[in-house]
């Protein structure tokens, strides 16, 4: 008895542990809209925080603001490229929301659409 | 069950024969209960004493000393026994044996070994029992005794066989085995140790061995004990000891009783010692007055059936006087008639140098005395001797005949068998059915044994009464020619040879008489004559001018010129001998005195057919010693091919031009200098075949010049077409060979044309623009499609100098007929490899020059694809996914999914859907030409779904490329339109197959200097460390999770590529952007560039694509940009800026390829 409980305690350690390294990562992002005449930062519209795998969203423009939330609550499914000699492999790779990765792909997205910049935050 | 068995057996044996002791055992138990200790074989008696480990389950001494060391035992755990009680065990137990009186000796005996055994025991505080049962039915038991301390003091280990059960119900032990090991309680080493074992035989004798002393003692049923191996070493002493005994009788005795001795105990350590004795006494009990013949020959005859014989004979006859020697021969003598005389006498069916009679034989035919007695022997009267003599001496003397090796035939032993053989009529019959049977072998091994026979004939008849024996011999005509031939052989004297070649190199002589010699030498046919003949042939050689007039030098030695004519004929007359004497010289490459030229010269002199096919061997031999010696020794061997037979050469020739992957480039080079100098009809058309169609272009230009040589006007054409060869000198010796025939052409338009194409090259070898221009436009003006491939490298060559020259002429040759020309070119770019820099400069002329194609109508359809790229889109089937899984195993190490149905990620009925067809022809339309263009003759293969892996994930797009052992150029591609509109991937289908696309596009459509420049700047782990988290390039980026334990840039420089060209192709404004803005920001890595201004890796990279897509359009250099909307891949044509980007104004008209 005493043996199983030993066991299933260290299994919770080990999943919750797990668990844990998947939101390991913590990341705060600054959001601009470009310049467009200097290719450059334009104005700032707002925050968006990823901690312990919750999305905090802070955006000033109501458009971009819905995109984020809607895209943050996808699974994705993308592609990385690995080669070996001549061939090429390009692996199916899950981004789960709220991971980093998955953010990223997020911002890509608010680039592409809106020529949103995001700039991560050191904390 | 097995083992319940066991313990049962165990339990019913253990009251058979110890009942008072288990019962006084169990008595025990009452009082002290069992103390089981889990794995008793490796625990310890007592938890706080661990010095005395016990030793491990079926590690036990008794073990050791098993026959069998495989047995496995089970043992019973460890129980704790009463001291005193198991003293009395113990005891009972070693006083083993069938009888009383047996039991008592053992007992004793072991008591005498160990007198101090009881008392050691007595001292014990605790004493360990177990029972085990091995597996080949024994039953044992183990007592350890151990002091106050807990040290070791003994252990004892009885061992039980199981023998037959005398009443049928229960089973019978009896004692094999007891082993008895004292310990020093100091150290807990083993003082002392002794076994009782039951001998295996019938004996019923009890062995004690004392093994601490090396001791051994036999304790037979009658209670006699004996010192086992002391017996019989003392037997040997005895009669050593006999020996020094003046009686001889007992010398004698002892002396056979020692050579019995010997004839058991061959691998005894005392052999020498016996054997050192024997050699002193025999001699002197031969002498011996006192001892009669009878015992003599009982110690010759016990002698000569030992190993040892022939050494203590040859010993013994070194030693001994006369008489003595005489006397042992004697004895042999008459030994050997007892054995022939014995009715049941048989030979030893071969030679068998230590069967006693071959020992004899051997040791008679030393001497002629002994010969004689062998003699007397062979002529004795009775038949029975004579005929056993017979067969014994026939299989002794073909024995020595064929002996192993061959090498170690001795004529000495042949003659002295021979001359008994000769000397009785039996005798002198298996002499001669020797010869015959070696004679009718008439093989090389056979006529060496006839050789040997013979030879003993001639030394011990002479020559003439050995003709006599051998002609009196009956047998067919065949047989006695060759027994004629090697008796012939061996009376003719040898040493004529060497006198004879004195005699030729003796300058002193008159030239007549060294040319008889010279004849009697060939005559002979000997290798030191051939030798001889050949040196001087070769110094007569020397004495005449070089070819190709033979004129003797002026201080010319004339009787050596008289000899060399002598000799030459006489080369020819011994080809069969003379040309393998010369191969052997020709394969000694190191040969200081001939050259290869003096073989040949040798050869040519002979010119036999054997000649013919060695200088053939000489002309495709390849000396790779760096120097002109190869082509000298070819240019010599094909002179005399041709002078020998011209008709084999043409032919030998030909096949050498017509096997390209046996003959080396150099022997066909030669070939065709020797079809030029053959130069008929027949000889010109294969020159202009090989023109033509050979493969090398060093051929082809030998042979241009070969058909300039012989004036062959109709191979002038073939040689412009020769034009279109990469290599630039092979062009200047084409233009060569166009000048030496281009007096001769009568067809002027033609004469015109290759007059300006040598000017043309002429003023390219001079570098004179001004020739060339004028060449060139004159080429064009005529309009002759004839000039184009004379022209046509200039389009890519000469670092492009002359190409629009180049480019104008051709347009204006092919303007008078466009589709010929058109044809032409296309022919041209068909023959080019893929690396030939003329076929992107020549597929830019022919697009030029192609009609605009009116766009086609109706549905996107496979063939319609392959039609317009060159590339063919087919549905994957279930061998490209095997070739996937493999190779995913093999070098990702990524696993097939156990219940994974192939057919699961194929398109239904191999059926690709419409639209993907669409997509993929929209891709290759918006692609611009270059991109397209490295695509040709690729397969895409198409899957309707991701390929799934064992680990999880799945593969998406996956490119191969040049895997030539497996399949070529194929690009796969997982991937549907309907796992995209599934919403749950990033990346579209367009992204993946324009993704795929690239990776291929990068190793075919890219010069190696693009590649590098790729290289250069390509590489994320350094290019963008800012904090910008939506840059494009970090797909590949080694900080992102996927990528960070694939540390390995080369990959990251090619998948950087792919995502970096297919971001531009799907979005190059979002692309270009955040060039500009990452640059501005410091977000992407700052590079500062040669001319001081400010960039960015990003922006490198945008710059680096976009000058890829340049191309010039009335002056002006554009570029293209491109966008994905709507799944539609949209392209625009815009200026390409002077900052090396794009420039985009509000309004970029977008376009869609159809």
């Amino acid at each position: 008895m005493k043996k199983i409980f030993i066991l299933i305690t260290g299994y919770a350690i080990i999943n919750f542990a797990t668990v844990e390294s998947c939101y390991a990562q913590n990341m705060k992002v600054k959001l601009y809209k470009m310049d467009r005449e200097n290719y450059t930062r334009g104005e700032c519209i707002g925050f968006v925080e990823l901690r312990e795998g919750k999305l905090e969203i802070k955006v000033t423009d109501p458009e971009v603001r819905k995109f984020i939330i809607q895209e943050s609550e996808k699974e994705f499914r993308t592609f990385r490229g690995q080669q070996k000699g001549n061939i090429f492999v390009e692996n199916e790779v899950i981004m789960k929301p709220g991971s980093v990765e998955h953010l990223r792909l997020i911002l890509e997205e608010c680039w592409k659409k809106y020529r949103i910049i995001a700039e991560e935050i050191s904390e | 069950m097995k083992n319940l068995k066991m313990v049962v057996i165990g339990i019913v044996a253990l009251f058979w024969f110890f009942l008072p002791q288990v019962q006084a055992l169990f008595l025990y138990y009452e009082d002290a209960p069992v103390q089981i200790t889990p794995g008793a074989g490796g625990s310890s008696i007592d938890d706080e004493q661990n010095d005395f480990s016990l030793p491990p389950v079926g590690d036990s001494n008794i073990i050791q000393e098993e026959p069998s060391p495989s047995i496995n035992i089970n043992w019973l755990p460890w129980i704790t026994s009463d001291p005193q009680q198991a003293i009395e065990f113990v005891n009972h137990g070693i006083s083993t044996g069938e009888t009383e009186l047996q039991r008592q000796a053992v007992a004793d005996k072991f008591q005498e070994l160990l007198p101090e055994f009881n008392q050691l025991l007595s001292q014990s505080a605790q004493v360990q029992f177990r029972m085990g049962f091995g597996n080949d039915g024994s039953f044992l038991m183990e007592y350890k005794f151990v002091n106050d301390q807990g040290k070791p003091l003994a252990d004892v280990v009885f061992k039980n066989s199981e023998v037959a059960p005398p009443s049928g119900v229960f089973h019978a032990w009896k004692r094999t085995q007891t082993s008895v090991k004292l310990y020093d309680p100091e150290t807990g080493n083993v003082s002392r140790e002794i076994s009782i074992t039951a001998a295996s035989d019938d004996s019923n004798n009890i062995v004690v061995d004392d093994k601490t002393e090396g001791k051994k003692f036999v304790v037979k049923p009658d209670g006699s004990v004996v010192e086992e191996e002391e017996k019989v070493e003392d037997e040997v002493d005895e009669w050593l000891d006999a020996l020094k005994d003046s009686d001889p009788q007992k010398q004698a005795s002892a002396v056979i009783n020692l050579c019995k001795w010997l004839k058991d105990n061959h691998a005894s350590e005392k052999i020498a010692v016996v054997e050192n004795a024997l050699i002193e006494t025999i001699p002197a009990l031969m002498k011996s007055e006192e001892l009669n013949d009878d015992k003599k020959l009982e110690i010759i005859g016990n002698l000569v059936d030992t190993l040892s014989a022939p050494f203590i004979l040859s010993k013994v006859e070194a030693s001994a006087d006369e008489p003595t020697k005489k006397k042992i021969y004697d004895l042999m003598g008459e030994l050997l008639k007892d054995y022939f005389g014995n009715a049941d006498f048989t030979p030893p069916g071969g030679f068998d140098a230590v069967d006693p009679r071959v020992v004899c034989v051997n040791y008679l035919l030393k001497t002629e005395y002994g010969r004689n007695i062998l003699k007397d022997i062979a002529a004795c009267d009775d038949s029975a001797v004579v005929e056993n003599f017979t067969s014994l001496i026939g299989e002794i003397f073909t024995a020595s005949l064929n002996p192993e090796p061959p090498e170690f035939v001795s004529q000495e032993r042949i003659d002295k068998l021979t001359d008994i053989l000769l000397s009785y009529p039996q005798g002198k019959e298996k002499l001669t059915a020797e010869i015959l049977n070696y004679a009718q072998q008439a093989t090389e091994t056979g006529s060496v044994q006839l050789r040997s026979i013979l030879t003993s004939i001639k030394n011990l008849l002479g020559t003439e009464g050995g003709k006599e024996f051998l002609d009196g011999i009956q047998c067919s005509e065949e047989v006695r020619e060759v027994i004629n031939q090697v008796w012939q052989e061996i009376t003719t004297p040898q040493e004529d040879v060497d006198s004879l070649i004195k005699k030729l190199n003796d300058d002193s002589l008159p030239v007549e008489e060294r040319i008889k010699v010279a004849e009697k030498l060939a005559e002979t046919g000997d290798e030191k004559a051939i030798n001889a003949l050949l040196g001087v042939w070769k110094e007569y050689q020397g004495q005449f001018q070089d070819n190709p007039i033979r004129i003797p030098v002026e201080n010319a030695d004339h009787n050596l010129l008289k000899l060399g004519e002598a000799i030459t004929p006489l080369l020819v007359s011994m080809d069969d001998k003379i040309i393998p004497f010369l191969r052997e010289l020709y394969n000694q490459s190191d040969n200081p005195f001939w050259t290869y030229m003096d073989i040949l010269d040798v050869a040519h002199n002979v010119g036999s057919k054997n000649a013919l096919a060695l200088i053939k061997d000489a002309f495709t031999t390849e000396i790779y010693d760096g120097t002109s010696k190869d082509w000298t020794l070819k240019g010599k061997a094909k002179g005399y091919l041709l002078d020998l037979n011209r008709e084999e050469a043409r032919e030998f020739f030909d096949q050498i031009l017509s096997q390209p992957q046996v003959y080396s480039e150099l022997s066909r080079r030669f070939a065709v200098k020797g079809l030029a100098d053959i130069g008929d009809d027949q000889a010109q058309a294969v020159l202009l075949d090989v023109l033509q169609n050979d493969t090398s272009e060093s051929i082809k230009v030998e042979s241009a010049r070969a058909l300039a040589e012989l004036e062959n006007v109709s191979a002038v054409e073939p040689i412009l077409e020769q034009f279109i060869s990469p290599s630039p000198v092979y062009r200047k010796e084409f233009n060569q060979a166009l000048k030496e025939l281009v007096d001769k052409i009568e067809d002027s338009d033609l004469k015109a044309l290759t007059l300006e194409v040598i000017k043309l090259y002429d003023g390219i070898e001079n570098k004179k623009e001004e020739e060339i221009n004028t060449a060139l436009e004159k080429l064009g003006e005529f309009k002759d499609l004839r000039a184009v491939i004379p022209i046509v490298r200039l389009l890519s060559d000469y670092q492009g100098e002359y190409a629009q020259q180049a480019k104008t002429a051709i347009k204006q040759i092919v303007s008078a007929s466009p589709q010929e020309g058109l044809q032409l070119l296309q022919e041209i770019h068909s023959q080019l490899s893929d690396q030939d820099s003329l076929k992107p400069a020549l597929e830019d002329l022919i697009a030029e020059l192609q009609p605009p194609q009116p766009p086609q109508e109706g549905p996107v359809t496979v063939e319609r694809i392959y039609k317009e790229f060159g590339i063919r889109v087919v549905a994957g089937d279930e061998t490209a996914i095997d070739y996937m899984y493999r190779a995913l195993e093999e070098n990702y190490n990524l696993h097939r999914p156990q219940n994974f149905d192939p057919k699961s990620i194929m398109y239904a009925n191999g059926v690709i859907p419409q639209q993907d067809l669409e997509s993929i022809y929209r891709i290759l339309k918006t692609l611009p030409p270059e991109f397209a263009r490295a695509l040709r003759g690729k397969v895409i293969k198409l899957f309707s779904n991701v390929l799934p892996t064992a680990e999880g994930g799945g593969i998406g797009g996956a490119t191969y490329i040049e895997e030539p052992q497996i399949e070529k150029d194929n690009i796969y591609i997982f991937f549907s339109k309907a796992l995209e509109s599934s919403k749950k991937y990033k990346d579209s289908f367009e992204e993946a197959v324009i993704h795929e696309l690239m990776h291929v596009i990068y190793q075919t459509g890219l010069s190696e200097e693009q590649r590098s420049k790729i290289s250069e700047n390509f590489w994320h782990g350094e290019s963008d460390v800012g904090k910008v988290v939506s840059n494009l390039n970090d797909f590949a980026d080694p900080r992102i999770g996927f990528y960070k334990d694939k540390p390995n840039p080369v990959e990251i420089i090619m998948e950087d590529w792919a995502y970096l060209s297919t971001s531009y192709i799907v979005d190059s404004l979002a692309l270009i952007e955040k060039a500009l803005v990452n640059t501005n920001t410091g977000c992407s890595t700052p590079v500062i560039l040669p001319d001081g201004s400010k960039s960015s890796v990003l922006k490198e990279k945008v710059k680096f694509i976009a000058n890829l897509l340049s191309h010039e359009v009335n002056g002006q250099i554009m570029t293209y940009v491109f966008k994905l909307q709507d799944g539609k891949l949209l392209r625009a044509e815009v200026l390409l800026g002077e900052d090396g980007l794009p420039v985009i104004n509000g309004d970029v008209k977008w376009e869609e390829m159809r």
